[in-house]
């Protein structure tokens, strides 16, 4: 009996994945500030806060990085140029990303 | 018959997310804070028939250290689902006086972060991959401050 407890405990932990969560991002440039401000709201709308992003130009360089803060629901970077797109990574798992198109 | 049914009832019920609901007490004191973890009831059960050795309903000074070994101490690679920003800075939290104890049959973990705020901070228990939700039941604070709560983790802004 003891095996068979076993052997069930050992499936459960082999299904065991994590559960996703909604992230929602919406992103502005404003020209005459030469800011962007993202916005990020999320079923568990602490999770915002423990994602970082990257502005990225059209060539793919790095324009600025910043951590998206806890406890509210939008910030704001300087950033010289428009980029051309957001990308929204959770910290401590970055390959865990969102990629997010200037208009 | 009645234990295997338990068991795979109790099995099947895992797959459910998040795998363990603990009840959060926090304790804001000037120059530590302190956190006690209440295990649900269910996990508190299938956790001391697995721990719990000798079956007296109590984890023994063994007992507890291969609890922690199996279910606290790896937390430490996602820092014990603490996030502690002071300012823009995020401080480490490296937990102390960590004791396990039953209490109405639910295990609870209590320990202790060296942690002084001297400006305005963030405090979230909160874990990524969603295995565990943490739900604040109580704080004391030396100041002030607001709460930020979702279903399965919560976030405190304390002012200094």
């Amino acid at each position: 009996m003891k095996r068979f407890f076993f052997v069930l405990a050992c499936t459960t932990a082999l299904f065991a994945h994590p559960v996703s969560y909604t992230i929602n991002l919406k992103v502005a440039y404003d020209d005459a500030r030469q800011s962007v401000t993202v916005e990020c709201e999320s079923d568990s709308r602490n999770k915002c806060g423990l994602h970082d992003f990257r502005l990225v130009n059209a060539h793919g360089d790095v324009l600025t990085t910043a951590s998206f803060p806890f406890m509210k629901e939008s910030t704001s970077v300087s950033c010289p140029s428009k980029p051309a797109k957001m990308i929204f990574y959770l910290r401590q798992i970055p390959e865990h990303t969102y990629e997010i198109i200037f208009d | 018959m009645k234990p295997l049914l338990f068991w795979i009832g109790l099995h099947v019920s895992l797959w459910a997310h998040p795998h363990f609901f603990i009840d959060t007490d926090v304790t804001i004191e000037k120059t530590h804070i302190l956190y006690r973890w209440t295990f649900d009831a269910l996990n508190s059960k299938l956790l001391l028939f697995e721990f719990d050795s000798d079956k007296n309903g109590v984890l023994d000074h063994e007992e507890a250290s291969r609890f922690l070994k199996a279910h606290f101490y790896p937390l430490e690679a996602n820092r014990y689902n603490i996030v502690l920003q002071s300012g823009e800075n995020e401080l480490l939290v490296k937990p102390s006086d960590v004791n396990v104890t039953v209490e109405k049959k639910r295990i609870i973990v209590a320990f202790v972060t060296q942690n002084a705020l001297s400006k305005p901070s963030t405090l979230c228990t909160i874990d990524a991959t969603l295995y565990i939700a943490y739900a604040l039941r109580n704080v004391q604070s030396l100041y002030a401050y607001e709460v930020q709560k979702s279903d399965v983790d919560f976030c405190l802004g304390v002012m200094p």
